[in-house]
């Protein structure tokens, strides 16, 4: 199955798999944290989450792959052939928002869609007013303007993201873009992303990091999975979808299935979690239900490894 | 390495960042001075004798110097002020900044802005003084006094630019403070006890903030961007 | 197309099913393109890999090809082929039908009884 899904991407891609970033030997060293040994590619044309809990070094890294953080050690290489993200030809090409406080709270629309013009040489006004009344954010052009910091963190975030998107880019960088939005909002997100990745087929790429996966599930393509700066599991969702099950039993199964599962939470009543699919049968030999996991359901149980797994 | 093809000018790259170009800022801040200078000198003015009339208020404040201490204090604010402001990567807006197309360059940029910004700004306000004080004047030597200050001024921008270097901000901004106050009153020191002349120091202060300003901003510019830009 | 997103029955499976059928039987002609996988997963507001996965299985099953570059295109459907599929699907269901009559301990006579009178329901 995963072979296929590669050949047949492959064919799509002129027998090419495009990543549009390449990580390898990624490290940053903080004073109590350190970020790597990552070795890790961003497939070109897709919507990848990088899912994790706070403190895993998820934003470490989208810092360090927009250039606003540099690296201690290692390489990148975006789009295949450019490697320095100091360049302003690759950060034009490069959309990037941090997951607070990314303008000054006394800007305006006005004085954000100035400053990014400034900034980058494809910002597109017009789009980023379409955006902003999208958005319910109010009109950039007129002549009462609301300072950011009278808005609430879900309209600030809303402003960020009008900004970024308001401009022709290939690659979208977004440090917990669904935090700070409600569920309606992050509906209107997934269909951004999927408008975003449909406009230039196969072209543009979305890389996202997110604390709680639920509401973008279905606007994720590829999962990269970290945990105390490290990678501990990454691949296609529907890949990992195939790789692991869902198991639910009751309490006296709990023990007995125990060594063929990944995690598992639960108590006399009952438990579930994680296993490798190729331990099914095994588990089907208890009393158990198996079904396939959401991606939610999928991350509970390899960060809650991934955390097991820290302790020893 | 900035391969930055972007070309961006001060007052762009100042604009990016505040949200307003050189033009404005050297008017919003020779504004400010001037309108706390005024204030300053009508309240002391009044206290000093106003039941006795204006003239007799200039006269004791020309005497007692007041009017030069005023200005002094005044014209060490525009520098005080603009050495603090700060844009680190954790402060509000510091992330976007550093993700730019011209990065560096146009931090860079913009700290040149803020340089002309503060040089033009007390000159702004060192020649409307000097100018009011023809008009009503409240301090002797006025002409001596502007060039004095002024030269301490340059002086103490120039060493700004080495300060800068500290990491603490409250610290930095302490530090920034007390040298341009010191400088500022120290510059219309010298020439109220000289008895209103220019000397040598004048001109070495002067030449010497010359060489300084851009060493100083140098100096800064190379330490923040390894130190403070990208951590 | 309509999707069911909380069904136990994987995404890309009925999205599959509903093109294949649409194949099958000729709504969809040889020749004719698949909506691209990006503008698909647009419409049906799913990730771009369940609609790609939706695809592959199809291109397994020698019921499209993707072209480089161009998407995906509904093969000429052989009709010899055709029935030779269905045929395979029949004997997969019978297989699952004896299976389940197994378990329940019911014998030949009554599996035919319940298929004659299914299909009449299905006539009628």
């Amino acid at each position: 199955m995963k072979d296929s899904l590669h050949d047949l991407i492959a064919t799509e891609r002129e027998n090419e798999m495009k990543n549009a970033v390449e990580i390898k030997g990624l490290t940053k060293k903080y004073k109590d944290f350190t970020l790597g040994e990552l070795d890790l590619s961003i497939p070109c044309g897709f919507a990848t989450a990088l899912i994790g809990a706070n403190g895993a070094g998820k934003t470490t890294l989208i810092d360090i792959l927009s250039g606003v953080t540099a690296r201690n050690s290692g390489e990148t290489v975006y789009f295949g052939d450019m490697t320095d993200i100091d360049d302003g030809e690759l950060r034009n090409r490069i959309g990037y928002c941090s997951a607070v406080n990314f303008f000054p709270p006394d800007w305006t629309l006005r004085t954000v869609a100035q400053s990014m013009e400034l900034g980058f040489d494809n910002f597109d006004r017009k789009r980023f007013s379409e955006l902003c009344s999208r958005f319910k954010l109010g009109d950039p052009e007129e002549k009462k303007q609301k300072k950011l910091i009278k808005l609430s963190d879900g309209n600030k975030m809303r402003t960020y993201l009008a900004a970024v998107m308001a401009r022709d880019t290939e690659l979208l960088i977004l440090d917990e873009p669904a935090s700070a939005l409600d569920p309606l909002a992050r509906d209107l997100l997934c269909d951004l992303f999927r408008e975003y990745l449909s406009e230039r087929d196969g072209e543009r790429t979305v890389l996202f990091s997110t604390h709680n996966i639920a509401d973008m599930e279905f606007a994720t393509d590829y999962a990269v999975f970290m945990a105390r700066g490290k990678v501990v599991e990454a691949g296609y969702v529907e890949d990992l979808k195939e790789k692991y099950i869902l198991v639910h039993g009751d309490g006296e199964t709990a023990e007995k299935a125990r060594p063929f599962m990944l995690s598992q939470t639960g108590g006399r009543s009952g438990f579930e979690g994680i296993a490798l699919a190729e331990n099914a049968d095994m588990l089907g030999a208890f009393d158990t239900a198996v079904e396939t996991p959401t991606l939610q359901q999928l991350s509970v149980g390899i960060l809650r490894k991934a955390e097991e797994d820290g302790e020893e | 390495m900035e391969k930055n093809k972007i070309k961006l000018t001060p007052s762009q790259a100042l604009r990016l960042y505040t949200g307003r170009g050189t033009g404005r800022w050297i008017s919003s801040v020779t504004g400010v001075m001037l309108g706390v200078y005024v204030a300053s000198v009508l309240t002391l003015a009044g206290l000093a004798g106003a039941d006795r009339g204006f003239s007799f208020s200039a006269e004791l404040m020309r005497e007692k110097g007041l009017g030069i201490m005023v200005f002094a204090i005044v014209a060490g604010t525009a520098g005080t002020i603009l050495s603090v402001m700060s844009f680190e990567k954790d402060a509000p807006g510091g992330k976007f900044f550093r993700s730019t197309a011209a990065g560096f360059e146009a931090f860079r940029k913009m700290r040149v802005g803020m340089l002309t910004v503060i040089v033009a700004s007390t000159a702004a306000f060192l020649a409307s003084v000097w100018l009011l004080d023809i008009i009503f004047p409240i301090m002797n030597n006025c002409t001596s006094v502007c060039i004095s200050i002024g030269s301490f001024l340059l002086l103490a921008t120039g060493l700004s630019g080495l300060v800068n270097i500290i990491s603490n901000s409250s610290c930095r901004g302490i530090v920034n403070c007390v040298i341009f106050m010191a400088f500022s009153l120290g510059g219309a020191a010298l020439v109220v006890f000289s008895g209103g002349r220019l000397s040598a120091v004048h001109a070495i202060a002067a030449v010497s903030a010359a060489a300084l300003i851009p060493i100083g901003h140098r100096v800064m510019l190379d330490n923040y961007r390894e130190k403070r830009w990208n951590d | 197309m309509k999707i069911y997103q909380n069904s136990s029955e994987p995404i890309y499976k009925q999205i599959a099913a509903q093109l294949r059928e649409q194949i099958l039987t000729g709504r969809l002609k040889a020749g004719d393109p698949l909506p691209s996988i990006r503008v698909l997963a647009q419409d049906l507001k799913i990730s771009v890999i369940t609609t790609m996965k939706a695809y592959e299985e199809l291109a397994g099953e020698g019921l499209v090809t993707a072209s480089k570059g161009k998407g995906y295109f509904v093969n000429a459907q052989d009709e010899r082929m055709l029935k030779e599929q269905h045929m395979r699907q029949l004997e997969k269901n019978l297989s699952d039908a004896i299976y389940s009559a197994k378990i329940a301990g019911l014998g030949l006579e009554e599996v035919e009884n319940t298929l004659e009178m299914l299909w009449s329901i299905d006539e009628g």
